[in-house]
């Protein structure tokens, strides 16, 4: 099942700062969507309205399938049990060091489907939370504890408890921005290859521009609360775009595969 | 850090229960030779008068003693363990959101309007609910409690009920000690009723949390992880905090304050099993239940016949046991 998230008309503000200002935009389905735009724009608050954490104050974000909506958020979430199951989340970075182990932090992504609370996780929830370890090659580290785990490595065990959670939708806030190169290819990579066999929905908040433009089908540039522009990486990675975003003059160039990709500009004078 | 195996602790936990009972029956201000326990049981032998005694000071004094030292501990230390989750904080205690302030000024109102013993345990519970509750809905904002408003209110509330209790004091003079018993804790009172009492909270308590233990994992993680796995936070951490007060209020309303129990043995326990819920509540409760088994079979033989305030032997060797934890793990203090 793969899904399209609309959003339509949304407004969202932190008590009287407004962030949100009337943002519409839909995130096609299947397909991997880079949001970018820099800091304060609206990104991370946009994807929190997504995950239904923070509600619009006006708007409705509308999940769909085939034409079919099958969850909205609005004033509130329509089905809240099920929005789990539809949408999962990877942080900026790990939100506490809790002594727990690898194993048990994947297999948490098995939560939303839990029948019986009082007799925990079943079989199939752990025989999953293998198979995705397995597929991460983070079998080694099962029963090491998260803290003890580098920043880098952490994150691919969020992503493996996404994974785990088996949602149609993945939203990723900065989840790659505190990592080094090696280890930022291999989440890309890794989330790709998922995408492309499951047909999944990725959307994620990115500072990288030429990580982004490497490996999403789509950029989104966002700037004082609304779409500014969107498009293919070489349609919407321009030098104008650029100006435009970032305020900076940063010639866009090409690599031998087509891939646009910049260096860091000079500020406008 | 090194896992501990899980029968290990069983075996310690189980010994050490089993070494308090027989310690804790046979002494105190009258010690009992250990055989009288065998005499106990056997009524076939023994000389009738003293068995008759012996019957009183086991059946009725030292047992019921023993088995409330088990309920207070497990419920504050449990409760300690949920709050800490809530907060996120292992520092969190359920004493800090002024459930014992109230608790005593509730037996400081009782004291000053002269009503009867049985009243200030009465009045120390109703006055902690009624100030629970209201902590909650002044850190009540659009129908969700903020965790840090609850934290700020609760100490803000936690001082002025000191302040008053420091006052009460102050001004009844020589008959404060009636009062003072409130501030250091007190297990002398222990009977069957109150025993009965205090077991059914425990055990609802105690399976709620018990109920909700992958989703204590999930809390640890923050709200917005918890939040994407389903879980309703704000919801959630009201209903677990209400249970927490109710069973903290209580154990104070039926003991007094019993400090350094809900922050020290889940800590410690933390250390030795991890922080997943289904074995930290477990080890927790029980570990709670015996330290304050060991700690009042302390209070009452150290320096028998007088009895030494439980409050005082929880602290007394609890906070250097903590500082010694925390300064093993040199800034490792994480949940």
């Amino acid at each position: 099942m793969s899904i399209f998230v609309h959003i339509k008309d949304i407004h969202f503000s932190y008590g009287r700062t407004p962030v949100l200002e009337g943002l519409s935009y839909t995130f096609k389905a299947g397909e991997m969507t880079a949001v970018l735009g820099h800091n304060g724009c609206g990104k991370s608050t946009l994807m929190k309205n997504i995950m239904g954490y923070l509600l619009p104050s006006s708007g409705v974000i509308d999940l769909a399938s085939e034409g079919k909506s099958i969850n909205s958020i609005g004033n509130s979430i329509r089905n809240r049990k099920e929005l789990s199951r539809l949408v999962s989340f990877v942080p900026q970075r790990a939100g506490s060091f809790a002594a727990s182990t690898v194993f048990d932090t994947v297999r948490m992504g098995r939560l939303p489907y839990l029948k019986n609370r009082w007799n925990g996780f079943t079989e199939e929830d752990r025989s999953k939370t293998v198979e995705v370890l397995r597929l991460l090659n983070l079998e080694s580290f099962s029963e090491r504890l998260l803290g003890c785990l580098s920043g880098g490595e952490q994150q691919k065990v969020l992503l493996a408890r996404c994974l785990v959670q088996e949602t149609p939708v993945i939203i990723l806030d900065e989840a790659t921005a505190s990592m080094d190169i090696h280890h930022k290819v291999d989440i890309m990579e890794t989330l790709k290859r998922r995408k492309e066999e499951l047909g999944l929905t990725v959307i994620a908040v990115m500072h990288d521009l030429n990580l982004a433009a490497r490996y999403s089908d789509t950029l989104c540039f966002l700037k004082g609360g609304q779409v500014l522009c969107d498009g293919t990486p070489s349609e919407a990675m321009t030098d104008k775009n650029m100006e435009q975003v970032y305020g900076l003059e940063m010639p866009v160039r090409k690599d031998e595969d087509g891939v646009p990709f910049v260096l860091p500009g000079r500020q406008k004078s | 850090m090194k896992a501990v195996k899980p029968y290990k602790i069983q075996v310690f936990l189980a010994t050490a229960g089993l070494l308090l009972f027989w310690f804790g029956l046979s002494n105190g201000s009258v010690a009992l030779n250990p055989m009288s326990l065998n005499r106990l049981l056997n009524p076939e032998s023994g000389e009738t008068v003293s068995r008759e005694t012996y019957r009183m000071i086991i059946l009725d004094f030292r047992l019921p003693r023993m088995i409330m030292a088990l309920i207070i501990g497990m419920m504050l230390s449990s409760s300690g363990v949920v709050v800490q989750a809530v907060f996120r904080n292992p520092l969190a205690d359920p004493y800090l959101i002024g459930i014992s302030a109230s608790a005593v000024t509730g037996a400081v109102i009782a004291f000053l309007l002269g009503l009867p013993e049985v009243f200030y345990g009465i009045l120390a519970f109703t006055t902690s609910l009624v100030v629970t509750f209201l902590i909650f809905r002044l850190s009540m904002s659009k129908g969700t409690v903020s965790v840090a408003m609850l934290l700020i209110i609760g100490i803000a509330v936690s001082s002025f009920m000191s302040a008053f209790t420091s006052f009460a004091l102050y001004w009844i003079g020589e008959d404060s000690y009636r009062i003072t018993v409130w501030l250091m804790g007190y297990l002398g009172g222990a009977t069957w009723s109150r025993v009965i009492i205090l077991i059914i909270p425990l055990m609802l308590a105690l399976s709620y949390f018990y109920y909700h233990r992958i989703d204590l994992d999930a809390l640890l993680r923050g709200d917005e992880e918890a939040h994407s796995l389903g879980i309703d936070t704000a919801a959630l951490k009201k209903r677990l905090l209400a249970v927490a007060s109710l069973i903290a209020a209580f154990s104070v309303a039926f003991s007094g304050m019993i400090g350094f129990v809900g922050l020290i043995i889940p800590h410690t326990v933390r250390l030795i099993v991890g922080s997943n819920h289904h074995r930290l509540l477990t080890y927790s409760a029980v570990g709670g239940g015996l330290f304050l088994l060991a700690a009042d079979i302390l209070a009452r033989t150290l320096l028998a016949p007088v009895e030494i305030p439980i409050g005082v032997v929880t602290s007394f060797f609890g906070a250097p046991f903590f500082l010694y934890l925390a300064v093993k793990q040199r800034g490792g203090i994480s949940l």
